[in-house]
């Protein structure tokens, strides 16, 4: 299945509706809702078409002022099967949280525990929800764009 | 009037010349010596236009528009054509930008790099003789003239001229050998504004020994603190000093243009010599004391000699540096506590 | 640190690193033992963290490539290589063909590097000493040959966004061939050491299985997965670089135990050699960097001479150009597993976010599912080294 089929495809058999589709050049690109977004991943792996059932990396992007909601949680999730990636956009506020997907993927859990540390989203229902790459008690979240390069001294 | 530019219609008015109308109205046309505060200069050749019905190409800088002028900015042959001006204008130019204090703002990279010009065969003879001439002596200490990066836009002559009024500089010469040169040295009032104007890097500020490239600096708008006017300039700072000023032509009251204190006398900022502590003068020599013990000295004199010879004794000298506030007790604390009227204020000066 | 374990009875609490011979760099692993067995294993990290991330968002496109050199220090040309190709892919530039086979032959000699640095050093932590001497020996060769070509053997820089930094010289292509020829002998020598090896198997065998839906559903790329039973390489799935045109094979294994994935990475080097005798075979004419004035920078002899050039150069290198706005992802196979690059671009030259997904973040997640409640201390150790960890990767 290429690309082209893959979009039209999850387009019309989403259980969710979709605030977003597009293809972009290396991937097809989704954007949900952040209430709909674990029976959406769960649609992307039991699905037999799909298959979506390696992920690839759980990411944040701060957008800082230039908009609100301030942070785009971001997914990439691989299809052994069909060897197709597919990008699934959040948008998620300071101080809101998201769900965790580690109950379809238990990859997940790394990658979500330094989008938490890096950024300061936090993610509902996740099993080990603790910094990892930082010391336990930092107080602030690097990755974000009010913090500054050289860090903060304390 | 209406004139056609690359096929769409505008109104314009007498004495617009093309290069005003396409600026106004958003159509690019490279330039180099175009300067927005002095009359056309039309020396670089850059802004060369193609209108119908004349054989030539055109400066549109100093072109006037004429009812139903069709004018084309843009077509393989101009480009050809502003290609072989810049050329030329490289052929003499050193290759000093690693070294040059303009490099990362200067029009002349800027040009090259929007023509996409790439390297010639290198003729060997043109490039490094002409590494790293040393500066030449210039009308004023504060700005370094390196004659050999001049582009001969006449920026510099212009806008002493016309918009300073005090016409100090020439062009000498002719052809290769073709220099600016401050002939008239002595009408120089050092206010910078060829400094300003300068498109690359012959001319370059002398009085921070701190320099920094373009990405390293932040630009903070300010107002000056000398006098009363209140020109607005922009300081580059680098590493928490004051590199260089600069202006913004848009800004009210001063629009670009600053006085030899504006431009050049940010060095006390950073200077060693300022005082960080109160000094009281002990055994002939100064010794750093807690502000009550300066404040407690100063109180007791001025009291002293208050009662001793009467409240005309003493006077007060005021500062421009200083805000309207701290001048406004300044006069009070004179006027009311000390009792006498010698107040005074260094720009009555 | 606070670890989230708690003691039980007579069990004990361990810990293990963060300096510690075996575990491959500054990596703290807290054992929860009864006895012998380990109840809990909390890997714990962050002891190399750099904050790679956060200094690509400083620095243009250029400056960045050699930050990503660091990443996975074994195996620097494929770092370069996924950056690379992001950055291409983000603004569409084509790199011409002799480039692309050159960048093959890079890459696999890095991944004939990385592995042979693996088996050494794991060998090492087994207890078994001579395989180090041995897989070391061939890795200077192939350092040899990194420095001949970029002038330096662990950080080369030198696949650029466009192309490679400079053409390969006949000294290389010789060292090259006569390389190639002599590696199948050496990689007998290595299995003769270790692979019928009885204390090696009992030491390998059967620990620290994964099985086929635990590897898939922890996200394990690389060697980690393709041990464990599933047949999936990044160069055949989605070639790049002109890898669909050379035939090789993936091995795989069956049990997802320690012994398979040291089968698998020694089948990885025949394999790697195969491809690049095919590359060197089929090394057409031509440019090594792609026509595109405002990426790619000039020749530094023309650099020196030249006012265009000179001009060119510093605007390029004090990022003056402009990478079209949009997002891109891109991965390839790293000797380790999955190196992707998420990059984000707001139009400027220097990127508004760079994601770096490492395969040994995520492989090094596994370890507790491999380990809990099944094995010993002295299990940890294999189990560690088979997953093939580097730090700078894992924490970047």
């Amino acid at each position: 299945m290429n690309k082209r089929e893959l979009f039209q495809y999850v387009r019309s058999a989403s259980p969710v509706t979709l605030e977003g589709a597009r293809e972009c050049p290396d991937c097809v690109e989704v954007r949900v809702d952040a209430k709909d977004l674990l029976s959406f991943m769960r649609f992307l792996k039991t699905n037999d078409v799909l298959a979506f059932d390696l992920i690839s990396d759980v990411t944040a992007v701060d957008h800082y002022t230039s908009r609100k909601p301030r942070f785009d949680v971001v997914y990439h999730i691989f299809s052994l099967k069909n060897s197709q990636r597919i990008r699934v956009k959040v948008a998620v506020d300071e101080g809101e949280s998201v769900v965790s997907v580690t109950s379809v993927w238990r990859g997940a859990e790394w990658l979500e525990r330094e989008v938490y540390d890096m950024f300061g989203i936090w993610f509902d229902d996740h099993p080990d929800m603790r910094r990892i790459l930082m010391p336990e008690d930092y107080k602030y979240f690097p990755l974000r764009k009010d913090f500054p390069l050289e860090g903060i001294e304390d | 009037m209406v004139v056609t530019i690359n096929g769409r219609q505008f109104e314009v008015e007498q004495g617009q010349t093309i290069l005003d109308v396409a600026r106004a109205n958003d159509i690019y046309i490279p330039t180099l010596c175009y300067l927005e505060k002095v009359s056309p200069i039309g020396s670089c050749g850059l802004c060369v236009v193609e209108v119908e019905g004349q054989s030539e190409p055109v400066q549109a800088c100093s072109t006037y528009v004429e009812d139903g002028m069709v004018i084309i900015t843009d077509s393989p042959s101009l480009f050809e054509t502003r290609r072989k001006v810049l050329e030329r204008i490289l052929e003499r130019h050193p290759l000093d930008c690693p070294v040059c204090d303009k490099a990362g703002e200067c029009r002349l990279q800027d040009l090259v790099y929007e023509f996409g010009l790439e390297g010639r065969i290198a003729d060997h003879r043109v490039g490094i003789p002409r590494l790293q001439e040393p500066p030449v002596t210039y009308s004023t200490p504060g700005i370094k003239y390196y004659p050999s990066r001049c582009v001969l836009c006449q920026r510099c002559v212009h806008v002493c001229m016309e918009h300073v009024g005090r016409g100090v500089l020439v062009v000498n010469e002719e052809g290769d050998k073709a220099r600016i040169e401050p002939l008239y040295a002595d009408n120089c009032i050092s206010c910078g504004e060829c400094l300003a104007v300068c498109p690359v890097g012959a001319l370059t500020e002398n009085v921070s020994p701190l320099k920094a490239r373009p990405w390293q600096k932040k630009v903070v708008r300010t107002v000056c603190p000398y006098c009363g006017v209140g020109c607005v300039l922009e300081l580059n700072v680098a590493r928490n000093k004051v590199v260089k000023v600069t202006v913004d032509d848009t800004i009210p009251p001063n629009y670009g243009t600053l006085c030899v204190k504006g431009r050049f006398g940010f060095e006390f900022i950073n200077s060693e010599e300022r005082l960080k502590k109160p000094l009281l003068r002990k055994n002939g020599e100064f010794q750093e004391v807690s502000w009550e013990e300066a404040l407690d000295f100063v109180a007791d004199k001025l009291s002293s000699i208050k009662n001793e010879a009467g409240s005309d004794a003493i006077a007060g000298l005021a500062s421009a540096k200083c805000t309207n506030e701290d001048n406004y007790v300044f006069q009070k604390f004179m006027r009311a506590v000390i009792g006498t009227n010698n107040v005074d204020h260094c720009a009555r000066l | 640190m606070t670890v989230p374990l708690e003691k039980v009875g007579e069990e004990m609490i361990l810990n293990m690193g963060p300096q510690h011979p075996a575990t491959h760099g500054v990596l703290r692993l807290v054992l929860q033992l009864e006895g012998e067995v380990v109840k809990r294993v909390v890997p714990m990290i962050g002891y190399l963290h750099r904050g790679i991330e956060k200094l690509c968002e400083e620095r243009t496109y250029i400056q960045n490539l050699v930050l990503t050199d660091r990443l996975d220090y074994t195996a620097a040309m494929s770092n370069n290589l996924s950056y690379a190709l992001a950055v291409e892919r983000l603004c569409g530039i084509e790199v011409p063909e002799r480039a692309q086979v050159i960048r093959v032959i890079m890459a696999e000699l890095s991944r004939i590097a990385a592995h042979l640095l693996w088996i050494g050093t794991y060998a090492l932590d087994i207890g078994a000493i001579t395989p180090f001497f041995y897989c070391f020996r061939e890795r200077e060769k192939v350092l040899d040959m990194f420095e001949m070509i970029s002038g330096q053997r662990i950080t080369p820089s030198y696949i650029c966004i466009g192309g490679v930094r400079k053409d390969i010289t006949p000294e290389f292509l010789e060292a090259l061939k006569s390389f190639t020829d002599t590696f199948e002998t050496y990689i007998l020598d290595y299995e003769a050491l270790l692979t019928k090896n009885p204390i090696w198997l009992s030491r390998t065998r059967d620990v620290a299985v994964l099985s086929r839906e635990e590897a898939i559903n922890w996200g394990t790329t690389g060697p980690v997965l393709r041990a464990s039973g599933v047949q999936f390489d990044f160069r055949k799935a989605t070639p790049y670089c002109g890898y669909e045109n050379y035939e090789f094979e993936i091995p795989y294994g069956t049990n997802g135990d320690c012994y398979d994935r040291y089968r698998v990475r020694m089948e990885e080097l025949r394999q790697s050699n195969r491809i690049i005798k095919q590359a060197m075979a089929n090394l057409p004419d031509g440019p090594i960097l792609a026509d595109v004035p405002y990426v790619v920078m000039p020749d530094k002899s023309d650099v020196l001479t030249d006012i265009e050039a000179l001009i060119k150069h510093f605007k390029i290198a004090s990022g003056a150009f402009q990478i079209p706005k949009g997002e891109v992802y891109s991965s390839i196979e790293n000797p380790k597993g999955e190196l992707g690059f998420y990059i984000v671009s707001d139009g400027s030259s220097r990127p508004y976010r760079m994601r770096i997904k490492s395969s040994c973040f995520v492989n090094l997640s596994t370890l507790p599912v491999m380990i809990e409640g099944r094995h010993m201390v002295a299990d940890v150790v294999a189990a560690v080294g088979s997953i093939d960890i580097v730090l700078g990767e894992v924490d970047r």
